[in-house]
């Protein structure tokens, strides 16, 4: 008697979901082939990895506020408000937001050896972004800060002045970025190693992904401490396939998803970050890895009419192990009254959320447990998935699904359902050491044959793979550096300000400023008491862990000419000074002179080259600009290879050549701290001066212009 | 020799048995420990507060606290107080820390009955302590153990001294660090104690003519500390400790004498220096507690001076540090302690203890985490 009423119950529950199924669905606009919801969908699918990811926690300046976006500008140089700076090293931001960098895995850079004393394994990739046009996101993030030397020839006899940076384009077709995080301690570092820890698991690895396409997510930055190496760091996503989908209506997969929480101990709170202005008072700006890291992976999922039920899910808890009691005590409760199983309790799942494995057998980050048919979308009609893995309290997961819309045409796939699979995380506790990670795969239940992980590589292979890295053979690239500005934000030199009178038409003509060419609006002349200089040093072709143990001795010896000089006549003032820094006094306060800078350097690992003593001049005199002029004259110098260049382009490789396209840019970025400052240096119009006479001569080889920064 | 006869001579050795017999001149060394300025300037008060190297005297579970992932310390001070130390955080359940070598000179030695002998100093310090902080089950809850080899010798008013005696003595603690950074921190700490006999030759001290053997005492702690943060206005915090200790003195005194408390208490205020919100700047710590000392119990004489052994006494700590970005990025930190005990001689009451501190990769403004992002 008891089970007539219970059944009726659930024909009337049933009848009633099915009939707010149908009306919910009927709700579902209908697929057309102009509509921004299929076109947004197809734009998706589109990805290289064919889905996308991205986070609330997305802005790396601490200025930003709700409602910002992420295309302003950024001050690229050492003064940068929201920088990083662990003493050693500064990461500086090259845009607004954390980006989205898809590519071709490149070659892998791990490193390890830092594990006792600082609990540090990077397990870094270098992914390669091929130009295109229209470029990536992330090519025209960093081509607005593009060092000019990449587009016209410029003088390498001439010292670096203030902070201005610019990223330098190594390679002639695209841009190499180094994604780099510090695997979180434990499973997730075990997991992540099965992949990457040396050349032969990334092998393994790289021949799994589809088209070798990898994608990650994260702050786009330059690491000042190489140079301004451009980079994601700390790379908070990572996702990718093993088989990408034909077609836009064809199934793939598996993806795999990462999110990872860096574990260097450096980026996870507010007081590695140099924040000098108060925040306001909507502040969004979060430390780039604080936890918990949170993130969102984004699934363009087709599904046909037979892949779904009828209906919307309950609101039961879309907690797995929540989900699981459920569904346990569901059937317990139809076995104890006798009825047939649930037709609820026992769906077809259309995907799997599994562990993450980089090979078969290797260890994961995610736990596993028994599988649990969970019903993920949001509105009608449901759809069912099975999830495999397991959250945890600290490392979480939660699985949706929205539909975009219903489609009844070919166009769009024949009969089914347009959508999106969202995968939620969010990792890590607010403690020193417990950072997070989740490793998941997303399985198409409907693809046959399953792509399976790849065969992991042989202990005795990976053994041999560490043993028999790359003979290091390095070498240094260097330039000197005058220190405008301390790293507490104040003024380094002591200044006396002077009438330009004729100081600077000795200036512009010791520079052969051209007549043609505007002459800065000069206000007065700021003559410094002492300059100090450094050495920018940048060393490539070694490995991670010769880096940190190589000590670059200088020996600076520094003359000075006074102007005007007719002939010059050099005067010592620093010989055989060996430190990182010198400060350089002129002889007299009434003229200005002339600087030679010339440093022998000397690596302390003899597998790194010792470079010829670079010999580099400056002046001392600045020139503080009038404010009224000052965006004027900034405006008309961006232009002034424009005409050149672009000749050139269009007889070499066509008229939309990247490097013409962001030539105003590499210009204006050159000039960025003269307008920050208002006030030029003499090394900046010297460059102008070059250029206008020599007509903006072709660029050096990618060789000879590396550590222009300029 | 039979087990009960070797476990009784282990007992024995440990301090854990019997006071001195009626041949022996028993000597009281007061539980103190000297070792770096921060640890000077909160009068020992870091059981249940932790964060650097030289907590792992007083608790070397709190060595869990350490910033990831290296702090070292160099100090040295007045009546030849001397340190150099690091602590290593490598892993998440582990930390380990080196104390090599430390010295200290402050306290003189009492003796609890009427006797001939007077006051003796001692020198006494450690070779080389090494610490272990081990967080197995949960992350909140953290054990540690301390394991030194130590050292002492005598010295009389003349300067004239023992031999030295180095032997291995240990120590062992609990800490608890809850998730929130203002949560309270809980610890509980067990020192071992000394027990050493020293045999002077004739001559040897006080141009004494006969020989004497002297019982040299310190007794066991058991120590619970608590501390909890308090911010207040921006990026400045203030961290109270409480340290309350129970000295067991009853095994070094036998029936003579019971335990009794002794409790170490500071305060300890961070704050920036200088126009910035974060990463810039410097760091500013101030530091003042005072130290409750019981007096030794039971038949203490009171010497003719009028310093009585037997009375409580209160001694005040203070100190500062200062880290500024401009000493390596604000990971190179300045330190100075002040603590102001005097001997029975109403003597030597001022004890400095100078010394720079050096963490990486963090630096020490971290110590001003306040005003972190929440969600």
């Amino acid at each position: 008697m008891s089970a007539r009423p219970s059944a009726t119950t659930a024909l009337i529950a049933a009848s009633v979901l099915v009939l707010g199924s149908v009306a919910a669905a009927e709700d579902l606009p209908v697929c057309q082939p102009g509509d921004a919801a299929f076109l947004n969908w197809l734009s998706a699918r589109d990805h290289s990895t064919g889905m996308t990811a991205g986070s609330v926690d997305r802005f790396l300046t601490p200025d930003a506020t709700t409602g910002d976006d992420c295309d302003g500008p950024v001050d690229l140089s050492l003064s940068q408000s929201g920088r990083f700076d662990d003493g050693f090293h500064a990461w500086i931001a090259a845009g607004r937001c954390k980006e989205v960098v898809c590519g071709t895995a490149h070659s892998l850079e791990p490193f390890c050896a830092g594990v006792f004393a600082t609990g540090e394994c990077d397990l870094n990739n270098n992914i390669f972004i091929a130009d295109t046009l229209p470029p990536q996101r992330v090519a025209n993030l960093l081509e607005r800060y593009q060092c000019l030397g990449d587009t016209v020839g410029l003088p390498k006899d001439l010292a670096l002045e203030g902070g201005t940076l610019c990223f330098n384009k190594t390679l002639s077709d695209g841009w190499l970025l180094h994604a780099e995080a510090t695997a979180p301690y434990g499973r997730g570092r075990d997991a992540l190693k099965a992949a990457w820890a040396s050349q032969a698991e990334y092998k393994v690895w790289r021949d799994s992904v589809a088209d070798g396409q990898m994608c990650v997510y994260g702050p786009v930055v330059g690491d000042t401490g190489h140079g301004l190496k451009a980079e994601v760091h700390p790379v908070n996503m990572y996702w990718w396939t093993r088989r990408r989908p034909d077609g836009p209506f064809t199934l793939g997969g598996p993806y795999d998803l990462l999110l990872v929480q860096d574990a260097s101990g450096r980026y996870g709170n507010e007081f590695g970050y140099v924040i000098r202005d108060p925040f306001p008072e909507n502040r969004v700006w979060r430390p780039w890895s604080q936890a918990p890291l949170v993130g969102q992976f984004e699934i363009p999922i087709w599904v046909g009419e037979q892949d779904v039920l009828a209906g919307t899910c309950a609101s039961e808890a879309r907690d797995p192990a929540a989900q699981a009691r459920l569904s346990r005590d569901a059937r317990q409760m139809r076995q104890a009254r006798g009825l047939a199983p649930s037709p609820v309790a026992n769906p077809s799942p259309v995907f799997r959320i599994e562990p993450w494995r980089a090979c078969q057998g290797a260890p994961t980050i995610t736990g596993e447990m028994k599988p649990v048919p969970l019903c993920v979308s949001r509105n009608a009609p449901r759809l069912h998935v099975e999830v495999t893995a397991k959250n945890t309290a600290y490392e979480k997961f939660d699985v949706t699904a929205d539909w975009a819309c219903r489609c009844d045409q070919p166009f769009c796939g024949g009969p089914g359902y347009l959508g999106y699979l969202r995968v939620d995380g969010r990792v890590g506790l607010d403690r020193d050491f417990w950072e997070g990670a989740l490793g998941l795969t997303v399985v198409d239940t409907r693809l046959t044959p399953a792509v399976e992980p790849p065969p992991c590589v042989g202990s005795a292979d990976a053994e041999s793979s560490r043993a028999a890295q790359p003979p290091v053979s390095g070498r240094i690239e260097a330039r000197v550096r005058r220190i405008l500005v301390k790293r507490n934000g104040r003024e380094q030199e002591d200044l006396r300000p002077l009438p330009p009178d004729a100081t600077l038409d000795t200036l512009l003509a010791e520079i052969d400023w051209p007549s043609t060419l505007t002459r800065p609006p000069v206000e007065e002349i700021r003559r410094p008491k002492e300059l100090k200089l450094e050495v920018a040093t940048r060393t490539v072709g070694v490995d991670e862990d010769t880096l940190k143990h190589l000590d670059v001795a200088k020996t600076w010896t520094v003359e000075v000419a006074p102007l005007p000089a007719s002939p010059e006549v050099w005067m010592k003032v620093v010989e055989g000074k060996r430190d990182d820094q010198v400060a350089v006094r002129a002889p007299l306060a009434d003229r200005p002179y002339k600087v030679r800078a010339i440093v022998d350097l000397a690596p302390s690992d003899p597998r790194v080259m010792k470079p010829d003593p670079i010999s580099q001049v400056l002046w001392t005199d600045r020139l503080a600009l009038r404010a009224s002029e000052m965006e004027a004259w900034i405006e008309q110098m961006s232009h002034l290879c424009d005409t050149p260049v672009r000749s050139r382009a269009a007889a070499d490789k066509g008229p939309s050549g990247t490097s013409v396209r962001q030539l105003p840019a590499a210009v204006r970025n050159l000039l960025s701290e003269t307008g920050r400052r208002g006030e030029v240096t003499m090394t900046t119009l010297a460059i102008l001066a070059h250029l206008a006479n020599h007509n903006c001569p072709v660029p050096d080889s990618p060789e000879e212009r590396k550590m222009m920064l300029r | 020799m039979s087990k009960l006869s070797a476990l009784t001579a282990s007992l024995v050795a440990f301090g854990l048995l019997g006071p001195a017999t009626a041949q022996e001149t028993l000597l009281i060394r007061l539980p103190a420990e000297v070792s770096t300025p921060r640890s000077v300037s909160l009068g020992g008060a870091l059981v249940g507060l932790g964060g650097d190297t030289s907590c792992l005297l007083q608790n070397p579970a709190s060595l869990i606290a350490v910033p990831r992932s290296l702090d070292v310390v160099l100090s040295g001070g007045s009546h030849g107080g001397y340190g150099f130390g690091f602590a290593l955080h490598p892993y998440r359940t582990l930390a380990i820390g080196i104390l090599a070598p430390t010295t200290d000179r402050r306290f003189e030695l009492v003796e609890p009955r009427p006797g001939p002998s007077g006051l003796l100093q001692p020198i006494d310090g450690r070779w080389i302590a090494l610490a272990v902080a081990w967080t197995p089950f949960d992350r909140r809850l953290s054990v540690g153990a301390m394991a030194e080899a130590a050292h002492l010798r005598l010295v009389d008013d003349a300067g004239s001294k023992s031999q030295r005696q180095t032997w291995v003595n240990a120590s062992f603690g609990v800490f608890v660090q809850p998730d929130g950074l203002d949560g309270t921190r809980l610890g509980v700490a067990y020192r071992l104690g000394t027990d050493r006999t020293f045999d002077v030759a004739a001559g040897e001290l006080r141009e004494s003519d006969t020989d004497a053997t002297y019982r040299v005492r310190r007794p066991d702690v058991l120590s619970f500390g608590a501390s909890w943060r308090y911010g207040w206005l921006k990026n400045t915090h203030v961290t109270f400790n409480v340290q309350p200790e129970v000295v067991l003195y009853g095994k070094v005194l036998g029936s003579t004498g019971g335990n009794e408390l002794d409790v170490r208490t500071s305060v300890e205020i961070s704050f920036p220096r200088g126009e910035c919100v974060s990463g810039c700047g410097g760091l500013w710590q101030v530091r003042a507690g005072l130290v409750s000392r019981s007096g030794i119990p039971s038949q203490v004489p009171t010497f003719s001076d009028g310093y009585d052994p037997g009375r409580r006494s209160t001694t005040l700590v203070a100190g500062a540090s200062f880290a500024d970005e401009r000493l390596l990025s604000g990971k190179l930190k300045v330190d100075v302690g002040y603590s102001r005990a005097c001997d029975s001689k109403s003597q030597h009451c001022n004890t400095w203890m100078t010394g720079i501190s050096y963490r990486f990769p963090s630096a020490f403004r971290g110590d001003l985490r306040h005003h972190r992002a929440r969600r």
